[in-house]
């Protein structure tokens, strides 16, 4: 049995668009076995539907002959579209020759199956399939976390004008601030105020004086 | 107005302030300073705004010197829950922060007046005084 649970309790989606009801039940028998959540379409324009809709499996198997739009036509169409994460094309074919599957991925398949199939061998692909399509998405969602957090520090780079006298800095809206001000708005940091040791001498013996006069 | 008693016997009357601040020796140069101002007073002391508001109930202070940067819990902080109980309302504050952005924060939270460092020696004496003579006017 393979894992096809990817996060948590939701099912991963599969689509089979296959025109020959045998062959289709067949592949959504094996899936759904399997503990996929199986969308069965009987063409290619009910493929295409299916994955430029909402909420589109993340992998497909589509067979390469079917009447109106083939599933050369389906993978050309997906590819053709940007999406943030792609779905596995699987392309389902009785041409094994090389000519046909240099089509297939030129068209924009990911792996290819020849009928007749062995059902471990369809398992075995689809979860390389699941595989690869959650590994795009944590990439995705690094991708965005950490360009969110470049943001964050390039607020902190270039140029800070210092007032070299009382050591304000000016910030982007024109007005001087205190530098602890400054960071502690664009920044993690904090800032509690301490007296360093010459200081307090000087502050204990400046106190000294004034209560002497 | 009383009198102020100056020591002795009647220390215990004297006005009890207490100082919350976490640098050591920035508290070290406030209870000198309040140590040695022309009115007397008990000074307790402080290093955070969670024991702040234990030694509040125990000492019961009239009087708060709080610096609004703080661990665990800020100055802003225990303003406002000062504020929000009856018990503790009428205790007198005098914030002091080296953010002078914090300022309006501090003194909308509750705080009675704020000062900024480098504490101004004449200021913070004057505050004092300001606030000293009217503290623990039920123990005098």
């Amino acid at each position: 049995m393979d894992e096809p649970k990817t996060d948590g309790e939701v099912s991963v989606k599969i689509l089979v668009a296959d025109d020959d009801p045998v062959v289709r039940r067949l592949l959504s028998g094996t899936l759904t076995r399997a503990g996929y959540d199986v969308v069965a379409v009987p063409g290619g324009a009910e493929a295409w539907q299916a994955l430029s809709g909402r909420d589109p499996p993340i992998v497909a198997i589509v067979d390469w002959m079917m009447p109106e739009m083939t599933g050369i036509e389906v993978c050309r169409k997906v590819r053709e579209t940007a999406s943030a994460t792609p779905c596995y094309l699987i392309v389902l074919t009785s041409r094994g020759q090389t000519d046909d599957l240099v089509t297939a991925f030129q068209a924009g398949a990911d792996d290819y199956i020849t009928k007749p199939f062995a059902t471990a061998e369809l398992r075995a692909r689809v979860s390389v399939g699941v595989r690869i399509v959650t590994l795009q998405q944590q990439l995705a969602d690094r991708v965005r976390a950490l360009e969110q957090a470049l943001m964050h520090v390039q607020q902190l780079q270039g140029l800070i004008p210092i007032c070299a006298w009382c050591r304000q800095v000016r910030n982007d809206g024109n007005f001087w601030e205190q530098v602890e001000s400054y960071l502690a708005k664009r920044s993690g940091l904090q800032f509690t105020h301490a007296i360093c040791p010459s200081c307090r001498v000087k502050v204990s013996q400046e106190l000294a004086d004034y209560r002497r006069a | 107005m009383p009198a102020f008693p100056t020591g002795g016997p009647e220390a215990e009357q004297l006005p009890r302030v207490l100082v919350v601040e976490d640098d050591p020796d920035v508290l070290r140069i406030l209870t000198s300073l309040l140590a040695s101002h022309p009115r007397a007073s008990t000074v307790e002391t402080a290093v955070d705004g969670y024991e702040a508001l234990i030694k509040v109930g125990t000492f019961r202070p009239s009087l708060l010197i709080l610096d609004v940067v703080m661990p665990k819990l800020d100055g802003v902080e225990v303003c406002r829950r000062l504020r929000a109980n009856p018990g503790t309302r009428h205790i007198k504050i005098v914030a002091i922060t080296g953010r002078t952005d914090l300022v309006k924060e501090v003194l909308a939270a509750g705080a009675d007046a704020c000062l900024t460092k480098p504490f101004n020696f004449d200021r913070m004496d004057k505050e004092l005084e300001r606030f000293l003579p009217a503290a623990d006017p039920g123990d005098l």
